[in-house]
């Protein structure tokens, strides 16, 4: 299952979100060597103060997070701005409502792949899918992405699209690319069919607290906003 | 019982409201609410590097006796839409935001009684130099109604919201907000477009998905604070933004021709 969460729901999943940056810290300072700030056994940087968006592969109980990335929209400030407006401008200065930022996308290397519900496909691919429904719902149109080269070959495999900008050789002990991802119906029908997922995998609602306001207007049953989460047959 | 409008609305319906002499944002959002159909319009933004509710921007249609009780009774640290808003990201309904104390619930329930609207759809605003704001549309339509008329509009409320948010710092500030400079393709999709070309023509010329065209527009028009792709290509060859793409493209005209 896959959770997108937002700073308002923060202090609901302390546990996942201290998992998070504890594999951050595993891969990008320890393994990729990327100059990432430590405190302690996390890794946790500035972009993380500016209220993000988290999207977490976890489990039914929501008690580990097996992978995850950090979204923020290109509208505000954002790291590949910051980092990457000289080098790789084509990425770093894209800037709309439609557009966010992906950075931080990491796996837990060790964790057994037996405890998902799809034990045969990769979690970095689950991980991708599930932004692509979490995108979809909410009007994204494009993820701007910096990542590591041999990323490439696993977005391919999970039927993404990738653009590459360019790459920088600054950062750590490999290098880094910059590129975009589209974000559309296609993309997700192309995912899931590479995937052999026909079912939803990201759960839209924080199912911890359930919303319930007497006298005022309830949710309707089904949101037309979220096309994303009807079964595959419906969008075709 | 209110209904919201049934016109399909695009954001050059709006040309008008954004067009110079630029009027002030307190009758800008009472246009918006009248072309949109909407019950109320309301723009809030924070102080730059302050909170939501430290000496907020405001603009709104609210009733006068509203914001009198609003802010008689401090609701703004009550307001659980402003708690929640100014962290979210995503654009995000009413119905979706959780009440975390009896206060709020009252509110909730006094709001209501003050006719604000049944539902509300708010945008959370982020720009560049870290400003944050939330623009909202509220409606007496059944829910079921205005959850089918914002996924209509959706684009367009995100649009609006960005578009209002830039003429509101322009109004405090004096000054616009500091978007990053055109990417190269950025240059090349819009110099493209004033030649008359499709989004599916530039894509072959370019070697990119029609979809990646798209965005590029978009993110170029965005930028440019243009309220369509015309608009943007008027806008970029004024301030000339795209003349020199036509050398770097010397070879790719060739290879078409």
């Amino acid at each position: 299952m896959i959770i997108a969460l937002q700073s308002h729901q923060f202090a609901n999943h302390p546990d996942l979100l201290a998992q998070m940056h504890r594999t951050r810290k595993k891969v990008f300072h320890d393994t990729l060597g990327w100059d990432v700030p430590v405190i302690g056994d996390m890794e946790a940087d500035a972009y993380d103060t500016l209220d993000p968006v988290y999207v977490i592969l976890t489990d039914r109980q929501m008690s580990t997070a097996y992978a995850s990335l950090r979204l923020l929209p290109t509208t505000g400030p954002t790291l590949l701005h910051d980092v990457f407006a000289e080098t790789i401008p084509e990425t770093a200065n894209l800037s709309a409502p439609g557009i966010v930022e992906c950075t931080r996308f990491c796996v837990d290397e060790y964790f057994d792949r037996k405890r998902t519900w799809r034990p045969d496909i990769p979690a970095s691919s689950l991980l991708l899918l599930g932004l692509c429904e979490f995108g979809i719902a909410n009007g994204i149109d494009m993820v701007a992405a910096n990542f590591d080269p041999v990323m490439q070959r696993i977005y391919r495999r999970s039927g993404c699209e990738v653009h590459v900008h360019g790459r920088s050789d600054a950062f750590g002990k490999r290098p880094v690319c910059c590129g975009t991802f589209e974000v559309s119906r296609r993309i997700l029908l192309q995912m899931r069919a590479h995937l052999g997922i026909s079912e939803p995998i990201w759960k839209p609602f924080d199912a911890r607290v359930p919303v319930r306001r007497p006298g005022f207007a309830e949710r309707p049953g089904r949101p037309v906003t979220q096309m994303a989460h009807m079964p595959l047959t419906a969008l075709r | 019982m209110y209904v919201v409008s049934g016109l399909e609305l695009a954001l050059e319906d709006f040309g008008d409201i954004f067009a110079s002499p630029v009027r002030p944002l307190e009758d800008i959002v009472v246009q918006l609410r009248d072309r949109l159909g909407v019950k109320h319009v309301i723009y809030h933004a924070a102080r730059l590097g302050a909170g939501p509710v430290d000496d907020p921007w405001i603009r709104l249609t609210y009733p006068p006796e509203w914001v009198h009780r609003y802010l008689t009774h401090n609701y703004m640290r009550v307001d659980p839409v402003i708690r929640e808003g100014f962290q979210r990201v995503m654009p995000f309904f009413w119905w979706d935001v959780r009440t975390a104390s009896p206060q709020e619930e009252a509110f909730f329930i006094d709001a209501m009684a003050h006719r604000v609207g049944l539902n509300g759809f708010s945008v959370p605003v982020r720009d560049k130099n870290g400003r944050r704001a939330l623009f909202t549309v509220s409606s007496d339509a059944e829910a079921g109604d205005f959850a089918a008329w914002v996924a209509g509009h959706r684009t367009l409320l995100v649009d609006l919201a960005f578009l209002i948010h830039s003429m509101a710092v322009i109004e405090q500030e004096g000054i616009g907000i500091d978007n990053p400079p055109l990417t190269r393709r950025e240059q090349q999709v819009l110099y493209w477009s004033g030649q008359g070309k499709t989004a599916a023509d530039i894509g072959l010329i370019l070697g990119l998905a029609t979809h990646t065209v798209a965005t590029y527009l978009r993110s170029a028009r965005f930028k440019l604070n243009a309220i369509s792709i015309a608009h943007a290509v008027y806008k970029a060859m004024q301030a000339g933004l795209i003349d020199s793409v036509v050398d770097d493209q010397t070879e790719e005209r060739k290879a078409i021709s």
